[in-house]
């Protein structure tokens, strides 16, 4: 056990995700609804860690003042240099709960069938059912 | 006879009142009744007869007299502290004259100083019998206090066993509070391990990695829980949230926990040109591109002053490393005022399909003009286009 998991740890990345495996030997679980939920979170991750110097090199690129030399490089930067993942619009907003990626009320980061239960049952705070 | 008389005895004591403030002594009759006092005797005869007035005072004479009452026997805790008596002082006394006179003969037959090996003496001898004494030697008996304090707690633990909690913390190595004072005439003294120069008897340890981690982790882990009591009910949790910061404190501030904000002063949110000094030149496109920065850093309202400086930094790194493409074979010309728009992608940002014109300025060659005949005009600013060109340079050259 203790070999895998350390074997696991040299293979991959400082993200643990709890779905470090080695070629089929240990059976990857894990408490994620979904693997689509697994993977977002994934990326988000990612989009954490690089955010701060994209933000600076997309800066650089869009701007109209600095020689486009510099421009270019930033953006060859950002193209080749940065993973995929480190983009914000990779991520989509799913359900917390149920990791549906469509119907997703951006407040509660819940879906709409899931909003509507707890708000019936008075678990959202403030929400009431719509009466004029 | 003997026998039946002790019978009877017996027979005739067991009726007797268990306490009694007052009883007779041993010597009177067991047949006789017992009654709480003496005093109230019925009286059947007459007290004209001689007998009876002796019976009578017979009878008094053997009551006991009110001073000498037997105790009540009521078990009562002993009382622990003992306060020296007048006769425990006069033995101390007497016991510390004779040491002083014993230590006055040793101290002359040594030699030497003997009043400093008196002392040295007597407090070694009066030290072991938990007595203080102030002054210097000549008044020692005078200025002694005798003081005899009861037994310190701490000793008795040192025959007791740690509780549990105890040899945890004691691992964990948070045992600095409750170290035992030793005397300190029982310690050896003060010891310098690295004095002397070591003596190379033992190699270097090698310092190897703990192979088993997760262990020793779960162990730590363990013992931390071991210590540490959880919330026994749902006011102690939410207490617990309370101390962390997840929850509200009360009167609800709505700017709780930004303690740092609130001592950083709003000179280093705004006036953000002073992290330009030193590295940004004072005119160019770079110093126009690093004041935006800051006009936008400075309405920021989400990033601390530290990103903020952080920020403006990275950008001072990142030019320090394109410096050659700042100041490099290409040409650095300030057209965006002069160029239209729709010539911003042959021109600014090249990409593909550019026009033979547009292809021009993006070549590594500059060309000069040195018969400028028109005066400026739109072509002068673009300054690519090939008017008369007499000399042909490259830029590190017009440098």
């Amino acid at each position: 056990m203790s070999l895998i998991s350390g074997l696991s740890k040299a293979t991959c990345g400082f993200l643990r995700t709890g779905t470090e495996t080695i070629f089929g030997l240990q059976q990857v679980r894990n408490k994620w609804t979904n693997w689509h939920m697994l993977k977002d979170y994934k990326r988000r991750m990612c989009v954490k860690e690089h955010a701060a110097d994209r933000l600076r090199l997309v800066a650089i690129k869009r701007n109209d003042i600095l020689p486009f030399e510099l421009r270019e490089a930033a953006a060859d930067e950002l193209h080749n240099n940065f993973p995929r993942d480190s983009s914000r619009v990779r991520c989509r907003e799913r359900c917390m709960i149920t990791s549906r990626p469509r119907g997703c009320v951006k407040r509660f980061r819940v879906s709409r069938i899931m909003f509507r239960h707890f708000a019936d049952y008075n678990l959202m705070a403030g929400m009431q059912r719509a009466m004029w | 006879m003997l026998q039946t008389l002790k019978k009877l005895r017996l027979s005739t004591w067991s009726y007797r009142p268990t306490c009694s403030v007052r009883w007779y002594s041993d010597d009177e009759k067991p047949d006789k009744k017992q009654k709480p006092s003496g005093k109230e005797q019925p009286k059947a005869k007459p007290i004209d007869n001689k007998e009876a007035i002796s019976r009578l005072n017979a009878l008094l004479e053997s009551m006991p007299s009110t001073a000498s009452k037997s105790k009540i026997e009521i078990p009562l805790a002993p009382n622990k502290k003992k306060t020296p008596s007048k006769e425990s002082k006069e033995s101390l006394k007497k016991h510390i004259d004779a040491l002083r006179d014993v230590s006055e003969r040793i101290a002359k037959k040594i030699g030497g100083n003997t009043e400093k090996t008196e002392a040295e003496l007597l407090s070694q001898l009066l030290g072991q019998s938990n007595l203080k004494y102030e002054g210097n030697l000549v008044n020692l008996i005078a200025d002694m206090k005798v003081e005899s304090e009861p037994i310190k707690k701490k000793e008795q633990w040192k025959d007791q066993e740690y509780s549990l909690a105890e040899g945890v913390r004691r691992s964990l190595g948070q045992q600095n509070e409750r170290r035992f004072t030793r005397r300190i005439e029982s310690t050896p003294g003060v010891v310098n391990l690295f004095g002397a120069e070591p003596m190379g008897l033992f190699e270097k340890a090698s310092e190897e990695k703990d192979p088993l981690e997760t262990w020793s982790k779960l162990q730590q882990r363990e013992l931390k829980l071991a210590v540490t009591h959880p919330p026994r009910n749902y006011f102690e949790k939410m207490i617990l949230w309370t101390e962390q910061g997840k929850l509200w404190k009360f009167p609800i501030d709505n700017e709780q926990g930004m303690d740092e904000e609130f001592a950083t002063d709003f000179s280093e949110h705004v006036l953000l040109e002073m992290h330009l000094e030193g590295w940004c030149p004072t005119s160019g496109p770079v110093r126009q591109f690093m004041e935006l920065v800051c006009v936008g850093l400075s309405k920021n309202h989400y990033f601390t002053a530290k990103e903020k400086k952080d920020h403006i930094l990275w950008y001072k790194k990142y030019f320090e490393e394109k410096k050659d493409l700042l100041d490099g074979n290409r040409k650095i010309f300030n057209i965006v005022a002069y160029t239209p728009d729709a010539q911003f992608s042959q021109h600014i940002m090249p990409l593909m399909n550019l026009i033979p014109r547009a292809r021009q300025c993006h070549q590594p060659y500059a060309e000069i003009f040195t018969n400028l005949q028109g005066k400026p005009s739109d072509g002068w600013f673009k300054g690519f286009k090939q008017r008369h060109p007499k000399v042909c340079l490259r830029k590190p050259e017009l440098a």
